[in-house]
């Protein structure tokens, strides 16, 4: 049933290419546009109660969460049916950050509209007899392609996996509302376990939900390549490291401690690995303001690095409480590099990497090299390259939803579902925590496809001794 | 060429006198047109072949709803029954539902007194044998002894008697239920007719003597004095007995378990498919092994009798084995049955060859209601009953068809389950099936239902100004509680931890008059407006594709993207609308966009 209501929600989906661009395009579609854009946009000089169709209006983005302005926009709106897709539409362009793009996509969501799937604008324009059936079919073949290959890329190797997966969560919620109805339309049966085996299943189903909701951030990263850190005291060389790994003068050098403030990003392949190096801040205590927020910020990309390089000056190998404390956390995924080795006249490099160990206990063994004359790079790549297919080795399973339409539906079935748990629990009408199971069960049907009250039926009679 | 006006000329034939077959009767007659039933055995007419009882979840709602239509069931068992309950009252006020034991000897007097004194109605007792059909239009029905009754409509509310065969053990024989013949030819004038027809099952418990059950023990479960009557206008019921609760035990899985070879059920000789919710006592305990026991409940058939009815103890095992097991339970240790239980198979019509009239889409003027559309419980029958008496007075006066939506009535929901989705076991109502079940309400079928009884000519004027003095008081009664004293009262009402009995002291003056149904009405709707709402959006906003045809001769083999599994389904269903393919089980929301893109060419 809920199938149907789809085709008068309020649609919308960022229009413009992914990335980083001058300007973003949200773009939206249904009934609900006109309510939604008064709420989000905020021109400056009309009055936009008496908003015109057509005429370009430019404001701010307002964000009703935190009550305050989150950027500047153009926007227009065109009344349907002349608009594209025959609906009330509007159009918003904001500046072309990733992030402050999605932020508005989210706000929008928020306030009621559902995110397009795919060739959906075109659908709509089909449907209100804007765009020939010729032309509809075309984009209906792209919807299957799409839902298929967002598959495909979910799951890698194991097709259908994801499915699959949300079919079990989709059984579960079945088997929740088998027990309710179960008890609805057979009051003088007797199910002794019931209680607990709600519980039991609605437990469960929240974990996997969540193990879903997680798997975004994963598939996020994913995307976006490995992050690797390179950190360490200042002057040590780690903006030259930067500089000659990625062939470019990006980062500025220089012989006096805390060049470096604020973090610097670059993207490369590593033997078709995507990944992203960031040269940070050098580690030590300050007083001045500027580098001790450079050096903030240096700690929070620690945090977040799939690998990181602690770089050492060849001449300086004391041990320090810095990182003492990133090893701490991040033992494995730190490669210590040895840097400025040209300057060291006929050591013993060996000797020199066992009392490193010894000192440091160290997972991952150390790597001299030169940024100067690019000695010890390509150990130090494979080092890293090293790191990467251990963590890949790491991750449990591939299965992971690919979109924000995805996680935004499965954090509102769980919302859904804990409100229902509690609602159990405080013996509330079952018909009114039934209703709630069904929204559950309906945003994990926009994910993949029904289930039919004959389908709760089927497992009640199955799970359930019934009959008079 | 036929003879109108003769005496062998109605308007319509009803074909069988059980609760479908005499709310049709008694809805064509009372809106007017000359009317013949014909039935088998005119002492059965009414009869309770399985359990004394009417009511019980979702059927409840439909005795309510018949009765708001103008039907008779309601009436008849709040006159007729000897223990009445409400069951859910923990549960939540929209699944409410009402459930009355019947004096069936009782009840069934009733129906045939009804039935004798309404005007325009001819009862004959005889057996048809075949439809007469003429340029694709049901014209009569010819009778066992040759004789032709013309008739401008037939319905056919047949029952369990198309084929009917009766198993008890590995005997076997023909009959509509025990104690009547089957009917063997009709089935086949149907299917001359290009009707196509399943077979189904069904089966009922043995009955037991009453002197011979020790009830002592036994857990005792009475009746509810103020339970509120079925039909809107009665004013009371009486509760004249108790049932009593016992339990099957290890010895009795133990007696079934070991007999099995000689249940017709598990010896493959059955072939029609029976219900799942009502289960025979072999299935439950082949299929629940680890459930140590099943609860029974003992029914007394009626004040002038002392036969009892076992209810959860559907068998057809040997005679000698049901004896058996029985008298392992407590209670039952020395019992003797009078009739035993048994199973019966018949043919029924697939539902789906139906229009939402109920008329067949194939032949024009017959009608089908009850079982025979592969339904099960005199509730369901009685419902499609009146709807299609009503509809074929509609079709023969050239109005419009009465057609309930899924959202005004669990009879639009069972009639549209029937046409959209078929089905392959006995259907029964359960609340589930219903979409909007908040506003489907027992408590509400009078203001749901009773303009369009009244509108069509059916519902008397009693029970009409009874609904419309309710209408009022409870108009009166929210707005009471939404202005006084700034609507506080309203607002607190919402809240779960309160009900009106709470605040009831702050006003108890002003709502003296109101008595216990308006007020637990208006309460009810109070506490669920919000969500009434969003179920009454929701249906506003599908309506919009309850219009969208998908037209009769669609083809939905040359749709490019639909799967072949939801082609062979369109294509066996053909429903009438995108709405009714949106419901039809494996029809997936791709799909409905699909189609929802050809219907707009
Ligand atoms: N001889 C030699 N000098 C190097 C090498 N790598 C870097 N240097 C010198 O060391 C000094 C510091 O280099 P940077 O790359 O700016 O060091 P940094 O770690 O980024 O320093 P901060 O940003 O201040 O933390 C510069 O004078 C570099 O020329 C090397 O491999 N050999
Ligand atoms: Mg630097």
């Amino acid at each position: 049933m809920s199938s149907l209501t789809y085709e008068i929600d309020t649609i919308c989906a960022i229009s413009s290419p992914p990335g980083e661009g001058a300007i973003s395009i949200i773009r939206a579609s249904g009934e609900d546009s006109i309510n939604i854009l008064k709420k989000i946009f905020k021109p400056y000089n009309d009055n936009f109660y008496e908003i015109k169709s057509r005429r370009l209006y430019t404001g701010r983005v307002f964000d009703f969460q935190t009550e305050s302005y989150v950027d500047e926009a153009a926007c227009i709106f065109i009344k349907g049916p002349g608009s594209y897709t025959g609906d009330d539409m509007f159009e918003l362009y904001p500046h072309g950050g990733i992030f402050n793009t999605k932020y508005i996509l989210e706000i929008i969501l928020k306030l009621g509209a559902r995110l397009a799937y795919n060739g959906e604008f075109t659908k709509r324009a089909y449907l209100n007899n804007k765009i020939s059936l010729v032309k509809a079919e075309a984009i209906l073949e792209i919807i299957k392609a799409n839902s298929l290959r967002t598959l495909v890329i979910a799951n890698n190797e194991l097709n259908g996996a994801l499915e699959k997966k949300i079919n079990t969560i989709k059984e579960d919620y079945v088997y929740l509302l088998a027990s309710v109805e179960a008890l609805i339309d057979f009051p003088e049966e007797t199910f002794e376990t019931i209680n607990e085996d709600f519980f039991k299943k609605a437990g469960e189903a929240s974990l996997l939900i969540g193990d879903l909701i997680d798997s975004y951030q994963n598939y996020e990263l994913n995307k976006h390549g490995f992050s690797v850190v390179i950190t360490g005291a200042p002057n040590v060389g780690k903006s030259s490291i930067l500089n000659r790994m990625t062939g470019k003068n990006r980062a500025i050098v220089s012989e006096s401690p805390g060049t470096t403030r604020d973090y610097i990003e670059e993207n490369l392949f590593l033997s078709n690995k995507p990944i992203k190096i960031i040269d940070t801040a050098g580690l030590r205590e300050t007083a001045e303001t500027l580098e001790h927020e450079g050096i903030k910020r240096s700690y929070g990309q620690i945090k977040t690095a799939d690998s990181v390089l602690y770089v050492f000056d060849i001449n300086d190998l004391s041990e320090n409480e810095i990182l003492r404390n990133i090893l701490e956390e991040k033992r494995e995924i730190l490669i210590p590099i040895i840097n400025k080795v040209d300057l060291l006249k006929d050591e013993d490099l060996n000797q020199i990497k066992k009392n490193i160990m010894k000192a440091f206990k160290f997972a991952n063994s150390p790597i001299f090299i030169s940024a100067k004359t690019g000695y010890g790079f390509d150990e130090m790549k494979k080092a890293v390259h090293d790191v990467i297919l251990k963590m890949e080795s790491m991750v449990k399973d591939d299965i992971g939803i690919t979109t924000i339409r995805q996680k935004n539906l499965l954090v509102k079935s769980l919302n859904i579902l804990s409100k229902a748990k509690d609602k159990f629990m405080e013996g509330q009408p079952l018909e009114l925590i039934s209703i709630d199971l069904k929204d559950g069960i309906n945003a994990l049907e926009e994910i993949i496809g029904g289930v039919t009250g004959e389908d709760v039926l089927d497992l009640l009679f199955k799970e359930f001794c019934i009959g008079k | 060429m036929i003879k109108k006006y003769g005496d062998n000329f109605f308007d319509v034939i009803v074909v069988g006198s059980g609760h479908a077959g005499i709310e049709a009767c008694l809805a064509t007659s009372r809106m007017g047109l000359k009317t013949a039933v014909i039935t088998i055995n005119l002492d059965n007419m009414g009869q309770m072949s399985c359990n004394p009882a009417i009511g019980g979840l979702a059927k409840g709602h439909l005795v309510r709803e018949i009765d708001a239509l103008g039907g008779e069931m309601g009436k008849a068992i709040d006159k007729t029954g000897i223990q009445f309950r409400t069951l859910n009252t923990k549960k939540g006020p929209a699944v409410r539902s009402s459930r009355a034991q019947a004096d069936m000897f009782r009840y069934k007097a009733y129906m045939k007194n009804i039935i004798e004194s309404v005007d325009n109605l001819t009862v004959i007792q005889s057996m048809v044998d075949s439809l007469i059909v003429e340029n694709g239009k049901a014209a009569g029905v010819t009778l066992w002894t040759g004789d032709n009754i013309y008739s401008d409509a037939v319905i056919l509310t047949t029952g369990t008697f198309l084929r009917g065969l009766i198993h008890i053990g590995l005997f076997n024989y023909n009959a509509g239920r025990a104690g009547d013949f089957a009917s063997n030819n009709l089935s086949l004038s149907l299917i001359e007719n290009g009707i196509e027809i399943g077979r189904l099952k069904t089966g009922t418990t043995p009955r037991l003597d009453g002197r011979t059950i020790d009830f002592y023990d036994l857990e005792e479960q009475k009746g509810e004095d103020d339970f509120i009557p079925f039909s809107i206008a009665d004013k009371n019921i009486t509760n004249s007995i108790s049932c009593h609760i016992t339990y099957t035990n290890k010895n009795t899985h133990n007696i079934i378990a070991n007999d099995l070879d000689k249940s017709p059920l598990y010896c493959g000789i059955i072939k029609g498919v029976g219900p799942r919710y009502c289960p025979s006592i072999e299935d439950k305990v082949v299929r629940f092994k680890d459930k140590e026991r099943h609860q029974i409940f003992l029914e007394r058939e009626s004040l002038e009798s002392v036969e009892y009815y076992p209810n959860g103890l559907s068998t057809s095992l040997p005679l000698q084995t049901q004896l058996n097991f029985l008298r392992t339970i407590k209670g039952l240790e020395n019992v003797k049955i009078m009739r035993p239980g048994y199973a019966i198979e018949y043919d029924y019509v697939l539902p789906t060859q139906l229009k939402h009239s109920l008329e067949t889409k194939k032949i024009e003027g017959l009608f089908l209601a009850g079982q025979i559309n592969g339904t099960s419980g005199y509730e369901e029958a009685a419902a499609q009953g009146i709807i299609a008496g009503i509809n074929s007075v509609m079709k023969i006066k050239n109005l419009d068809p009465l057609v309930l939506g899924r959202d005004e009535g669990y009879i639009g929901v069972l009639i549209d389950d029937l046409i959209t989705l078929g089905t392959t076991e006995p259907y029964r109502m359960f609340t589930s099936r219903a979409e909007y079940r908040l506003l489907l309400r027992e408590d509400n079928a009078d203001f749901r239902l009773c303009e369009y009884g009244k509108n069509i000519g059916l519902l008397d004027e009693v029970r009409y100004s009874a609904y419309k003095d309710k209408l009022t008081k409870f108009n009166e009664l929210k707005v009471f509680l939404e202005t006084y004293e700034n609507g506080k009262y309203y607002a607190l009402l919402k809240r779960p931890d309160f009900s009106i009995d709470d605040i009831m002291p702050e006003f108890k003056k002003n709502i003296k008059k109101f008595n216990k149904d308006i007020i637990s009405r208006v309460q009810l709707f109070v506490k669920y407006e919000g969500y009434i709402n969003r179920q009454k959006e929701e249906i506003s906003r599908l309506k919009k594709f309850e219009n969208v045809k998908l037209g009769d001769n669609i083809d939905f083999n040359a749709i490019p993207g639909l799967s072949l599994e939801v082609v062979e389904k369109l294509n066996k269903i053909k429903p009438g609308t995108i709405a009714e393919a949106s419901r039809i089980s494996g029809i997936t929301p791709a799909a409905v966009s699909i189609l929802l893109m050809r219907c707009r060419n």
